[in-house]
């Protein structure tokens, strides 16, 4: 009785799939981490390498769909391949999506003025640390099939509520001192914005970890932090 | 839904010096569909042909243990095989239709209990039984055929309506299906959904889609034990075993 | 050698060895065409027995009854004197002798052939009606081309005035060919023209019905038993070898048993059907035994277990599901095991069929002959007239032989097909 699958295809289909989440996760993490680097510093050059590299993100988006149905189609994963091949799924329309948002907010990046204060780029750099922090976290867990880490992610998704608000008021209130920085304080609520949602793909590939390692879904609903009345 | 029709304790059995089946302890609810799966050799056959003695051909077999059917022993020196028999039917892997026409085939069962006195009461037994087996719409003209002359399907939704014809109580199918082509084995698969309404069924099968498709309760055998049972859903999706686990996702070496 | 080479050297040896089985089978027939025209044409002669027309009147003053009588008082009467009276008449004879010599060229039963045609119609004392009365053996024969005639007449059988009787019959049609009813209808005789296998045919149809009335269900209900039911031990295997070695056992050593246990011990009657029937049953058992086990064996076990999966208890499954599917085996090896029954000689001769018996027997319990024993009689008698004859019953045996294994195939596959 060994642990790999006597049909050696089948193991390599699987391991592909696995190896292809997370060089796509590796992508997407640069991706993030890029955007918002752009952001705080203002750097208007690095707009098309992160354009370009969400190409290459969609494509191994198409390439995990096309490795998921054809799992399915030959091998009707049973029990923890079945698990294992679902949340492939689900994780990878999560990274897209976190793929998408860095791309916004770094398109975002171009109306903004130099000079911005510190304190308004500060907070967004705090939650941009956490998001990028969570994400990192969540992918580990998902290799390490750590069902401890990630409910940790599922849980911190409060913190990042909260950051977002604290980021967010501090936007509001920098918009409100001067009606001239109405125009890009849309682009940076819509920028802050942006991380709390990749933060919420983040909590959903956390649940997708969970699912997968223990084989239940988790109880309770997630921990929300303050919102802003939207 | 979740009565108890059959209960085996401590159920061994023995070919000659062989152990066989090691202390299996399993369930069988009524009305309900539960599937036996486990590599070949693994005592799935053994189990089940236990239910209806039909172990006792075989010279060599011993059986010691318990196993009832609604507080009976079956496994009693004593117990009349031929009623239990009526009471538990089984079809077996190849279709084993008798040498006879189909009508005889059916009319078989029931004239020898005597269930059936007169000819009408014979025919309408007949055409019960083919009708439940969805096979009398394929036939009602040919009864005088022989059931041979009947294509592999065919034959093996003949030979469920055999068993039907005796009104068993509990279907015992050994790989019903695994001599048939697909098309055969959707159409024996949709009539074990109908027939799980009104009897108790227990199926071997090597396939597992078949069995998640079909079952509520799943068994899975390995080497004479009984490794896990449980709902099938849950054996399939995330069972408690890893031994389970390898064996349905392929992993057995 | 290359793939070619060794291609071609396969096909060669294919065809040589189809050109052996070919030519085998061709030797085969070959030896059978021989052995079938060789006794055709030795004994198609027989069907036919010569007769010689003769006009017959039936002068009262020689006949003691009346027109009008009864068919037993016609049978009492003697019509010697009748028959001597016109068959001298047939041709001119000088003296006794010629007339000793003439009276011979007719059969034995030449009175009886003329009572025979009164007791067909009563009326004809005072007419005269033209008979074909048989011929003695040698005239038969002489008709019929075998014996020569360019011997010295001490060596011949036919005198030279009978000759010159015959040729004078031939020329004036007065001898002809008939269909020998009696090589059917009559038993053994000492005179080769009158002598007929009805007596041995009748014996045969006897003993081979109580062999398949004795053999039949005793050797069905063995092999059922010993197949379906006997526990699997020693004993039966025991039991399963003799059985073997029972039907390798020469046919000879049955007529012994015959001899010793049912004639000197149970005292039954020599040279009887009931006799022949049983030995020839405890001869038949084991061949019976062997083709009825191995149909048996060869029922699959699904049918068995389907029955015993529906209800059907031991019994039943046996004999309502295994029993008919081993019916067509069986009926071969029955009539197959019949038709060698049949032939068998050596037992029969034991237990006293060689017995020279001319009435054909009425029961089983009346001394008979039989179709074999009766071939193995003629063909030790020095009358040429027996030679045709032995022919012609090895012809009816192996006639009877072919149609009861036709009758084996038929049924065969009129039970094969109805079960598959």
């Amino acid at each position: 009785m060994s642990n790999e699958h006597t049909v050696k295809s089948y193991e390599e289909e699987l391991q592909f799939l696995k190896d292809s989440l997370i060089k796509m996760g590796s992508l997407t993490e640069s991706q993030l981490s890029d955007a918002m680097d752009a952001v705080i510093k203002v750097d208007k050059d690095s707009i098309d390498k992160i354009i370009k590299s969400d190409e290459e993100i969609n494509k191994f988006r198409s390439k995990i769909d096309t490795q998921i149905m054809n799992l399915l189609v030959k091998r009707a994963p049973m029990a923890i391949d079945l698990r294992e091949t679902i949340s492939s799924l689900k994780i990878s329309q999560d990274l897209e999506r976190i793929g998408d948002l860095s791309k916004s907010n770094a398109k975002k990046v171009k109306p903004l003025p130099l000079d911005l204060p510190d304190e308004l780029l500060g907070n967004l750099k705090r939650l941009g640390e956490l998001v990028m922090k969570q994400l990192n976290d969540v992918l580990d867990s998902y290799v390490n099939k750590n069902f401890d880490k990630a409910k940790e992610v599922w849980e911190k998704d409060e913190q990042v509520d909260d950051l977002t608000y604290i980021a967010m008021e501090s936007v509001i209130d920098f918009l409100s001192k001067d009606k001239k920085n109405l125009d890009f304080s849309t682009h940076l609520i819509f920028a802050t914005k942006n991380l709390e949602r990749a933060g919420d793909h983040i909590t959903n590939i956390a649940e997708t970890v969970c699912y997968l390692v223990k084989g239940e879904y988790l109880k309770g609903s997630r921990p929300k932090g303050k919102v802003i009345q939207e | 839904m979740s009565n108890v029709k059959i209960k085996s304790k401590n159920l061994n059995v023995y070919y000659g010096d062989k152990q066989a089946l090691f202390d299996v302890n399993l369930d069988l609810n009524e009305k309900e569909v539960t599937a036996l799966i486990g590599p070949s050799g693994c005592g799935k056959s053994t189990f089940i042909r236990c239910i209806n003695r039909m172990n006792d051909v075989i010279d060599i077999c011993k059986v010691t243990g318990n196993i009832e059917m609604d507080g009976i022993n079956i496994n009693d020196k004593d117990l009349d095989v031929v009623s239990l028999r009526e009471r538990v039917g089984m079809v077996f892997q190849k279709p084993n239709p008798f040498p006879k026409s189909i009508y005889d085939n059916i009319s078989y069962g029931p004239k020898i209990h005597g269930k059936g006195e007169t000819k009408s009461e014979l025919d309408q037994i007949v055409e019960n039984s083919l009708k439940k087996s969805a096979l009398w719409e394929e036939v009602k003209d040919r009864l005088d055929e022989p059931g041979t002359s009947l294509s592999g399907g065919q034959q093996q939704r003949l030979c469920i309506a055999r068993a039907i014809s005796v009104n068993p109580e509990v279907i015992l199918m050994d790989e019903p299906c695994s001599a048939l082509d697909p098309i055969a084995t959707a159409k024996i698969e949709e009539l074990i959904d109908e027939l799980k309404k009104t009897y108790t069924i227990v199926i071997v099968t090597h396939s597992m889609a078949q069995a998640v498709r079909v079952s509520q309760k799943t068994g899975f055998f390995h080497l004479g034990k009984l490794i896990e049972v449980g709902k099938t859903e849950k054996i399939f999706k995330n069972p408690d075993n890893k031994m389970t686990q390898d064996y349905i996702t392929g992993r057995f070496g | 050698m290359t793939k070619e080479e060794r291609l071609k050297k396969r096909h060669r040896a294919e065809k040589r060895f189809r050109f052996y089985g070919l030519t085998s089978i061709f030797v085969a027939l070959l030896f059978v065409v021989i052995l079938v025209q060789n006794i055709f044409s030795k004994g198609s002669s027989a069907f036919k027995k010569t007769v010689i027309t003769t006009e017959v009147f039936f002068d009262q003053e020689l006949l003691e009854i009346q027109n009008g009588a009864s068919q037993e008082e016609i049978m009492e009467a003697d019509f010697y004197d009748i028959m001597i009276e016109n068959l001298i008449k047939a041709y001119p004879a000088k003296d006794r002798d010629e007339e000793d010599e003439l009276l011979k060229l007719f059969s034995g039963d030449a009175e009886i052939e003329i009572k025979k045609a009164f007791l067909n119609d009563n009326n004809l004392i005072g007419k005269t009606i033209t008979l074909d009365l048989t011929a003695s053996d040698d005239i038969d024969q002489l008709h019929k081309g075998n014996y020569p005639r360019d011997l010295p007449e001490e060596r011949r059988r036919i005198s030279d005035f009978q000759l010159v009787i015959y040729d004078y019959f031939v020329e004036n049609k007065k001898i002809s060919k008939n269909f020998n009813n009696y090589f059917f209808n009559n038993g053994d005789s000492r005179d080769p023209e009158l002598a007929g296998i009805g007596g041995a045919l009748v014996g045969s149809f006897y003993s081979i019905l109580i062999c398949l009335l004795l053999a039949f269900p005793v050797a069905v209900l063995a092999s059922i038993y010993l197949e379906e039911f006997a526990p699997k031990n020693k004993i039966t295997d025991f039991i399963e070898i003799n059985i073997n070695n029972l039907a390798a056992v020469p046919s000879i050593v049955y007529g012994l048993l015959a001899l010793q246990i049912l004639l000197a011990t149970i005292q039954l009657p020599r040279s009887t059907p009931l006799v022949a029937g049983i030995t020839l049953a405890l001869m038949t058992l084991p061949r019976i035994i062997i083709p009825c086990r191995a149909s048996l064996k060869a029922v699959p076990p699904s049918i068995r277990e389907g029955a015993l999966a529906v209800g059907a208890s031991k019994f039943q499954s046996v004999f309502h599901h295994v029993v008919p599917l081993a019916l067509p085996g069986t009926l071969s090896g029955t009539i197959i095991g019949l038709a060698q029954a049949l032939g068998e000689t050596a037992p029969l001769i034991l237990i006293g069929m060689v017995a020279f018996v001319v009435d054909i027997p009425s029961s089983p319990i009346d001394p008979s002959s039989s179709l074999p024993v009766q071939v193995y009689l003629w063909s030790e008698s020095a009358e040429r007239g027996f030679v045709e004859k032995t022919s012609a019953t090895i012809m009816m045996l192996l006639s009877f032989l072919i149609v009861m294994n036709f009758i084996a195939v038929y049924l065969r596959q009129k039970f094969e097909k109805r079960w598959n």
